[in-house]
């Protein structure tokens, strides 16, 4: 099957998943899930180099091709999407718009592949709109707040789309062609900076949008913290890579350090490239510091994805070898462990109905599988072998380091302890420690429901010991893109990832884990058994005796004995008067209204006599001018 | 044969002011013959005059039918033929409705600039009755008011054109040599006097309550009238006077855009946003028109035919809404298929793939660009982003939020119309020639001044 | 098999060295504080006292957490090089981040299994216990990358064979001194003991351990500390035969537990103003040394 028919069939069977769930929403999930079965089985099998025409549009060739990068970013979003899909069987039964849901999840595929199919500016830009679209009409779904937060995500995302469009017809105007290799091509022998520059940033832009980056990362909070719960672990792990994607393409395909070659900045970073890391680097530390303080979890884990995203564009956007890979490579780890977390929230609160740390607690010996997922997401998220996440956070600090860049990688490191404090606030709040008393009937989920989030904990872990299956197109692409191409990063037959500084095994990592585990576990077991208490036990009987330290004192309402509100209080107060970005984009917001307000009120409110006078004025004027 | 157009529902308009019941069946009757008259004549592809009385142009009163005006006419027609199919959107309006038929196909198919004047008379009066249904007198009559004032401007600037050319034919003047300052007034005031039903800034008051005060209003004043005044715009500016004075629209449409959407963005009213986006689009195309190019003005047409289209249905969809509910939240949740339509049109407005508006904004764009114009396409895109903002707040509140107890019976006939229009416009964005070829005719019968000029002066035919 | 029996052979060391540096210590305390103070084998007494009681447990976590801790920290000590290339076990692996970042398993598991005893005194322990990290590695993680930017290698037994020349500490004095102000953060010795603060909040983290959950912990805490000395060890002091690198261990341990048996302890948001005014500024200031090539 051609890419092109690919794409348009999934699209139509979109609609008629719609009208197959109006029937049975069920079944229209379980054959979303099987298309989605289908989907990642002809990725794998498809070769690279494989082109197919869309048509033509404007005289211009819409066409499809098949890379390293396609079908690396395709894989990972569909893995993503795949387990969603299998997730929402179940969980789909506590919403309101199911068979909705399924029609545009599908659509939302399907723009998003398209997108990593594309071979030229519009063709991408339209199956980047499908699938904003898409996922856009997903989100107001969810609870009340996200009905704003649609209208925030829509308009922030265009705000970038738009800006990438103008970007693209600068470029077609400049070069003729809108064909991405064409365009890189042309770039490299104009000589002028400032259009370069200008394009260059145009359609950064629309990357910057969708990855959550600083000035534009302000609809992660809003938009991920209040979509429909699963949909949030698409939204996170898989939409915002397609962010990462035009960033990659803006800063790869096109050679940036070649284009940009004649405005070195540090290090021999050209300045276009540094003024993305910068960017990056505001999101890592915005998304660090206001991650630790969020009460709700969701919106905690959705400022991760902002510091996660600035941790891709910074490997990306260093354009060294390994901080190339590094970045990609995270896309894929924070797509996993995101994807991973955001279902185990949606597991938490399809079982307690809420999102707030604050009113949660002791899930674990309720929901012990939901805990397993979470926390090994989190140990990926944070970046701690042997799960995959640290492979792509070693190869950024190699890039920084050798590039002496230490500011940045003060920042990197900055946001990757930042990650220990953050992750740790759910594990803390709402999985361990006290019970609440309202929760004592709440069980696991269903299997539906565990399965894809441990099959995506176990996909990361073995990555994480043997990483060379997601390294190799990796190092197709950096080959592609001609960036080192006689380096070798990734040596898979010496079991080795080899840096600038030294290398690593990441199997005797793992094997080191295991044996001092084992160690442990021996000691562990050499000495007396212990005797099981019951924390608190709040769905005891009252008067029950209490097993945990407490000063002395009787614990009436031991929901209260756990610590879970403001969890850094000490470290929070250091910044609680801080400057908002989001405030400032609600100050232009209302100044759009405000002029709206304006001119109603001068041109629109006035009384036939006051239009009279606008005429005359715009009379005279028009004379007084073209006179 | 072309005559009959005009003649047909002014003569059926004067039946039915003797017989007031007939008035409906009456305007259906005219709307298909129109459409048959048309669908007949299909892309005349060259110059055809109609003459009245035996008087050759240039001394007389001429109809010209050439491909830009048949289509023009085409698409007049068209919403007016919608509109009929819709008796209880008609009601007492039928003759109003007729008369307004007559005067917006004379005034497309006029090649006289004094006659021109004359249907713009006629259609902002009817247009004002039309307007003033549901007791939106204040706002009818401001519109009255402007219209007037237009209507003399307007006037002012043919009584000039004849001062300069000692002519009221369209061709006859277009051939003259004007001296560089009347052709200054002429143009000046020309656009003045078509702002007003153009809606281009400061001249667009009367759109808001007019197109916001009852539900007929907006589906055929926002549709078929506005296209026909934007019509006159091309016409007057394309072949006319060969681009003068464009400069003036140019600035004019650039505001216009800007200041529309962000008075749509701020409305709490569903139908008065949208009348502010139909201020913002016609500034799109008229600043098109003001490129002059023939590809410009087939683009802007196209434009304004994929508006024209995914209005009619915003505001078939939303009148219904406004007028059956007094909250309007969750509503689709009732009306799932006027809701699919609304939002289906809305989303071709902004432009999103998928939709007819993506074809035609994107096509501008590009061609903006390649006449390496940077303003424009940024001030677009700019409109389009509050666009954004409105057309997702609106869907997202008529789809998302919590619904009340009222409820009204689907419309059946608005409904199948409603989401016709927007299948089609999905038509359009997988085959634009559908509409594409004939704006693009449309465009070069407008920029080819010689071959006007040599239509109407040398070949005469036809004739009442 | 030799790099196992090396591996294994670290632990060995480990124990037995820093167990019987903790009693060393514990004397120097008091001889600074006029006690007496207790034998320096008490904590071998302490420790298989209390693996030998019956202990509670909390749940499972609890006891996994326990394990995490004490398996990931073991995993790191497995990995330190002892001063020189011949005491690395694993020179392709002996890597600076890997070793952070393995070490990062340990404190994770500890915290985990903490919290997961159900004890609010607990979870406040391990909120400042990591909010501590985020104070001194910071500058911690400067110093080393500018040394890592300096020699071109971030393996450690490779910066041991670099500082050949000179030590490091003296090649870029700044970064040494900042580099062991972090080490006393990382120690938890006074004044950084915040996470502890026993007076404060009945131990924080270790409110609930009893018997050998206790006897587990203080295992592990004997292999963190193990690491972390050494790390400075090898990458600021040159490392060296194995009876240098212990003599300098040794030096350095008793220079901090003369420093912390003087000083009174931060408040948590002090501590970090602490780390990320002075030290911080200097770290940059010696990262730009490096970049500027003044090195001694």
């Amino acid at each position: 099957m051609a890419l092109s028919t690919l794409l348009i069939s999934l699209l139509v069977t979109s609609v008629v998943i719609y009208f197959i769930s109006k029937v049975s929403w069920r079944a229209g999930a379980i054959l979303n899930f099987l298309i989605g079965v289908f989907l990642i089985s002809y990725v794998f099998a498809l070769h690279i180099g494989v082109t197919s025409n869309l048509g033509t549009l404007f005289g211009q060739k819409l066409q499809l091709t098949w890379t390293h990068a396609s079908y690396y970013f395709s894989a990972v979003s569909l893995l993503v999407i795949v387990s969603v899909m299998l997730f929402a069987i179940k969980w789909l039964d506590s919403q309101k718009y199911p068979a909705a849901f399924n029609m545009f999840i599908l659509m939302m595929t399907a723009g998003s592949l398209g997108v990593f199919m594309a071979a030229d500016l519009i063709t991408l830009y339209i199956f980047w709109e499908i699938a904003v679209l898409s996922s856009m009409l997903i989100v107001p779904m969810g609870k009340k707040e996200s009905r704003k937060a649609a209208v925030i995500y829509a308009v922030m995302s265009a705000s970038g789309t738009y800006m990438y469009l103008y970007g693209a017809f600068l470029a077609f105007q400049r070069y003729g062609t809108l064909n991405i290799s064409e365009i890189a091509r042309h770039m490299v022998s104009d000589p002028s900076t400032g259009i370069k520059a200008a394009i260059f940033l145009l359609l950064a832009s629309a990357g910057i949008a969708k990855s959550g980056i600083f000035p534009l990362h302000t609809w992660l909070r809003i938009a991920h913290g209040n979509a429909p719960d699963a949909f949030s672990a698409v939204l996170s792990g898989q939409l915002v890579k397609l962010g990462s994607y035009v960033l990659m393409i803006t800063v790869a395909a096109i050679p940036s350090l070649r284009v940009f070659g004649n405005i070195p900045f540090y290090s021999g970073i050209p300045a276009t490239n540094y003024f993305l890391i910068a960017l990056g680097a505001t999101s890592i530390i915005i998304g660090t510091l206001m991650a630790i303080k969020q009460d709700d979890m969701k919106m905690l884990i959705a400022f991760s994805s902002v510091a996660n995203g600035g941790y891709i564009l910074i490997g990306i956007g260093t354009m060294d070898p390994m901080g190339f890979e590094g970045g990609v490579l995270h896309v894929f780890n924070h797509a996993i462990a995101a994807a991973v977390i955001f279902m185990a929230f949606a597991s938490v609160v399809y079982r307690t109905h809420t999102k707030k740390i604050s009113e949660l607690g002791g899930l674990i010996h309720k929901m012990p599988i939901t805990f397993l997922a979470y926390l090994f997401a989190i140990i990926s998220l944070a970046g701690i072998p042997p799960m995959s996440g640290f492979i792509s956070k070693w190869m950024i600090y190699q890039a920084l380091v050798r590039k002496g860049m230490f500011i940045t990688a003060f920042i990197a490191f900055f946001g990757s302890i930042g990650s220990f404090l953050y992750v740790f606030r759910p594990l803390a709040g709402v999985f361990l420690g006290q019970l609440p008393k309202k929760y004592k009937d709440v069980k696991e989920v269903p299997p539906v429901m565990w399965i894809p989030m441990m099959t995506l904990v176990v996909i990361s872990l073995v990555i994480g010991i043997w990483p060379f299956p997601v390294l190799q197109p990796i190092e197709g692409m950096r080959m592609d893109y001609g960036i080192a191409p006689t380096m070798r990063i990734a040596d898979s037959s010496h079991w080795l990832i080899k840096g600038f500084s030294g290398s690593w095994n990441p199997v005797l990592v793992f094997n080191l884990f295991i044996i001092g585990f084992v160690i442990a576990y021996i000691l562990y077991t050499m000495f007396p058994r212990p005797k099981k208490v019951d924390l608190l036990a709040p769905h005891k009987e009252e008067g029950a005796p209490i097993n945990i330290y407490t000063g002395g004192e009787y614990i009436y309402t031991p929901e209260l004995y756990h610590y879970n509100t403001k969890f850094y209080a000490g470290f929070e107060r250091m910044y609680e008067k801080h400057p908002s970005w989001e405030k400032v984009l609600e100050m232009l917001a209302k100044f759009f209204h405000d002029l709206g307000e304006w001119v109603h009120g001068w041109f629109f409110r006035p009384s036939p006599s006051a239009y009279t006078f606008w005429v005359s004025l715009t009379i005279l004027i028009v004379f007084w001018v073209r006179w | 044969m072309i005559s009959l157009l005009i003649a047909i529902p002014l003569l059926l308009a004067f039946v039915s002011v003797m017989w007031k019941r007939l008035a409906k069946p009456l305007f259906f009757l005219a709307a298909v013959t129109n459409m048959t008259v048309l669908l007949a004549s299909w892309f005349p592809n060259s110059v055809e005059i109609h003459v009245m009385g035996s008087w050759k142009p240039p001394f007389g009163i001429n109809l010209v039918f050439d491909n830009a005006s048949f289509y023009a006419a085409l698409v007049v027609n068209f919403f007016f033929f919608l509109v009929s199919l819709m008796p209880n959107l008609v009601e007492s309006y039928g003759v109003s409705l007729m008369l307004l038929m007559a005067a917006a196909n004379g005034f497309v198919l006029t090649g006289d600039l004094f006659n021109s004047f004359v249907f713009m008379e006629i259609m902002t009066i009817t247009a004002v009755t039309v307007a003033s249904r549901r007791e939106n007198f204040y706002n009818a009559f401001k519109y009255l008011i402007l219209g007037g004032i237009a209507g003399s401007i307007y006037l002012l600037a043919t009584i000039f054109a004849y001062t300069a050319t000692g002519s009221l034919n369209m061709a006859h003047v277009s051939m003259a040599t004007i001296s560089a300052s009347s052709l200054v007034a002429i143009t000046t005031l020309y656009a003045i006097g078509l702002g007003v039903e153009a809606k281009l800034f400061p001249l667009n008051g009367w759109v808001s309550g007019v197109y916001g005060g009852n539900d007929l209003a907006p589906v055929i004043l926002g549709t078929s009238v506005s296209f026909a005044a934007l019509y006159m715009v091309g016409r007057l500016f394309g072949t006319v006077f060969h681009g003068s004075g464009a400069g003036v629209l140019y600035t004019l449409a650039l505001i216009t855009i800007i200041i529309g959407e962000v008075a749509a963005l701020r409305q709490q009213n569903l139908l008065k946003a949208f009348a502010y986006s139909s201020v913002a689009q016609a500034g799109v195309v008229v600043a098109m028109i003001s490129k002059g190019t023939s590809r410009a003005m087939g683009l802007a047409y196209f434009h304004l035919t994929n508006d024209a289209v995914a209005k009619f249905v915003i505001f078939l969809v939303a009148g219904f809404l406004v007028y059956n509910y007094k909250n309007l939240n969750g509503v689709f949740k009732k009306h799932k298929v006027l809701g699919a339509s609304f939002s289906m049109a809305t989303f071709s407005l902004v432009g999103f793939p998928l939709f007819a508006g993506f074809q035609s904004k994107l096509r501008i764009i590009m061609e903006l660009f390649s006449m390496k114009d940077y303003l424009f396409p940024a001030v677009m895109l700019l409109a389009t982003l509050i666009e954004v903002g409105y057309v997702v707040r609106w869907n997202v509140k008529l789809w998302f939020e919590e619904e009340t107890d009222e409820k009204a019976d689907n419309p059946i006939v608005a409904g199948t119309l409603a989401l016709i229009l927007s299948l089609l416009l999905v038509a359009v964005f997988i085959k634009p020639e559908i509409f594409l070829g004939g704006a693009m005719k449309m465009g070069n019968a407008l920029a080819d001044t010689k071959d006007y000029i040599h239509g109407v002066l040398s070949v005469v035919k036809g004739g009442m | 098999m030799v790099a196992a029996y090396k591996a294994l052979f670290n632990l060995v060391v480990a124990f037995f060295l820093v167990l019987s540096l903790e009693g060393i210590g514990r004397k120097i305390t008091a001889r600074i504080q006029r006690r007496i103070g207790p034998p320096w084998y008490q904590n071998f007494i302490d420790l298989f006292k209390a693996l030998s009681k019956h202990p509670f447990s909390n749940g499972w976590i609890f006891d996994f957490g326990v394990l995490m801790a004490l398996g990931g920290t073991m995993a790191t000590a497995m990995v330190i090089p002892m001063g020189s290339a011949f005491w690395t076990p694993f020179p392709n692996s002996d890597n600076f981040f890997v070793i952070m970042y393995l070490f990062a398993v340990g404190a994770l598991g500890m915290a985990m299994g903490m919290v997961g005893s159900g004890n609010p005194w607990s979870s406040i322990g391990v909120s400042r216990a990591l909010t501590q990290m985020l104070g001194y590695e910071l500058p911690y993680l400067i110093v080393i990358s500018s040394t890592i930017f300096h020699y071109k290698t971030a393996s450690i037994h490779k910066l041991i064979e670099m500082q050949r020349g000179g030590w490091n500490l003296l090649v870029m004095p700044l970064g040494g001194i900042i580099a062991f102000v972090s080490l006393m953060g990382m120690l938890g010795k006074k004044p950084f003991d915040i996470a502890t603060a026993p007076a404060e909040i009945a131990s924080g983290p270790m409110t609930e351990l009893s018997g050998k959950y206790m006897g587990l912990l203080h295992i592990m805490h004997v292999f963190a500390i193990f690491v972390e000395i050494s790390l400075f060890v090898d990458i600021f002091l040159g490392g060296g035969n194995f009876g240098w690198y212990l003599v300098k261990f040794i030096v350095v341990w008793v220079l901090a537990v003369m420093i912390s048996s003087v000083l009174p302890r931060f408040r948590i948001e002090q501590m970090i103003k602490f780390y990320w005014g002075v030290p911080l500024g200097l770290a940059f200031l010696n990262a730009l040394f490096v970049l500027l090539g003044w090195t001694l």
